[in-house]
């Protein structure tokens, strides 16, 4: 009988280490942890708030050169920043396109210089439309902006 | 001592089941429990498309949606549990889904529509019970939909339903009374009033929603335009004045219109936001562990 026990009894370390893995794992799965539930809808709730931030200028935190401070770049870089930020919200249109008319001139213009940037943005203003709107394909919308994905790369 | 033998043969042999038959149950919720969602909800996908029944289909589903749910993809988890479907409301994994379900609607911006999903189980369910754990997310529902008697009342159900002293209620039920105080509410802003006050007179919306400064902008873009327009008609201009000058102007006047509401949405979920961090905070130090 002694003999019969003592495996039983190295066993049962064994076994309780079993015990005690497994029925955490098995029992987890159907629970309601509500403090972190809880927390996790605070935190959901203050990230939907909306952050009103400015959109930037088109030459910021770029080393100074004659292409970015002469006279006619910082007028339209300026104006854009103000109709950017002051004038479109009040506008009723809205642009078709993610990213906007607006920004797609300034990224084809960083991007392209004035010859080539400035007739993107010319073309993307004629392609913003009602009209326009009836020949796009709808499996280029974007899901969080639910707009047409229309990026300036696509143009090089 | 053998009765301990007996137990531990059992334990084993309903282990050894266990494993065998639910060797990727396991795998997939170790994932979960590590924190891997992404890779648990493949996993379970994989199991939603093996299982036999539908019992373990809803399960699979239920977990994905969780997974989901770890990930702020709220959506998607709304997407996996809103087929699921209980002819029985006893059933164990009821409750989970539905908590689970009306969870996901507040946390997607979809308060209303939690509301009707802790209604479907309050009304459904026998198991009263459980209704503490669904109250938290009405009572932030309610605020959210400006329904303050009724979250002020669930709130105080809520506290009755803790195990606390008799004092420490009743000290509970005083904040709670005080927060909802008609004082203390957050002072909610009308959509619809910011958008006739703009259309009344531009801009005045805006300032109604708390922005002075763009109130002023919409005010003077307008009336800048519209003399334009005025000049223009006075000179004889017609054309420039009626096309460039009234179209520019519908542009403007409806736009402000427009965002006065959007401005006015917006001051409204700032307020919101910081109410219900107050009654989470309230809530957060006096729930019970309840895992």
């Amino acid at each position: 009988m002694q003999n019969l026990l003592i495996p039983v009894k190295i066993n049962n370390v064994l076994l309780y280490f079993l015990f005690v893995l497994l029925v955490p794992v098995a029992g987890s799965a159907q629970t309601i942890d509500l403090k972190s539930d809880l927390l996790l809808m605070n935190t959901v709730a203050k990230q939907q708030v909306p952050v009103s931030s400015k959109r930037p200028y088109i030459f910021k935190n770029q080393p100074k050169t004659f292409r970015n401070s002469n006279p006619v770049s910082l007028v339209f870089g300026g104006s854009l920043y103000v109709y950017q930020n002051y004038f479109s919200q009040h506008l009723s249109a809205s642009c078709l396109y993610s990213p906007s008319c607006s920004d797609f001139g300034k990224h084809a213009l960083k991007e392209y210089g004035i010859v080539k940037g400035t007739l993107l943005s010319f073309d993307r203003l004629s392609r913003c439309n009602r009209i326009s709107a009836t020949d796009l394909n709808p499996a280029d919308i974007d899901e969080h902006t639910h707009r047409f994905n229309d990026p300036v790369k696509l143009y090089q | 001592m053998q009765y301990t033998i007996k137990f531990f043969f059992s334990f084993i042999f309903l282990c050894a089941i266990f494993l065998n038959s639910s060797a990727s149950v396991v795998k997939s919720d170790s994932l979960y429990l590590s924190g891997n969602y992404f890779e648990a909800s493949i996993e379970y996908e994989r199991m939603i498309f093996q299982a036999k029944n539908n019992t373990d289909i809803n399960y699979f589903k239920y977990k994905k949606a969780l997974c989901y749910k770890h990930m702020g993809r709220f959506y998607d988890a709304l997407n996996e549990l809103q087929p699921i479907y209980f002819s029985n409301p006893a059933d164990s994994l009821y409750h989970l889904v539905c908590y689970e379900q009306s969870l996901c609607f507040y946390l997607n911006g979809e308060p209303a529509r939690a509301l009707w999903k802790i209604d479907e189980f309050f009304h459904r369910s026998t198991d009263t019970t459980l209704f503490r754990f669904f109250l938290p997310v009405k009572i932030l529902c309610l605020n959210e939909t400006f329904q303050w008697e009724e979250a002020k009342n669930s709130l105080l159900q809520y506290v009755n339903m803790q195990d606390f002293s008799p004092e420490k209620k009743t000290e509970l039920e005083e904040t709670v009374l005080n927060v909802y105080g008609r004082k203390n509410r957050p002072r909610i802003k009308s959509e619809k009033k910011a958008e006739n006050l703009s259309r009344f007179l531009p801009g005045s919306g805006q300032i109604y929603a708390g922005k002075e400064g763009e109130g002023v902008i919409n005010f003077l873009i307008n009336a800048s335009i519209l003399t334009f327009a005025g000049i223009q008609v006075y000179n004889g201009f017609y054309i420039t004045g009626y096309l460039a000058g009234l179209g520019f102007f519908n542009k403007t006047y409806h736009g402000g219109i427009r965002r006065a509401g959007v401005l006015a949405a917006q001051k409204n979920k700032e307020l919101m936001a910081g109410f219900n961090s107050e009654i989470t905070t309230i809530l957060l130090s006096n729930t019970e562990e309840t895992k």
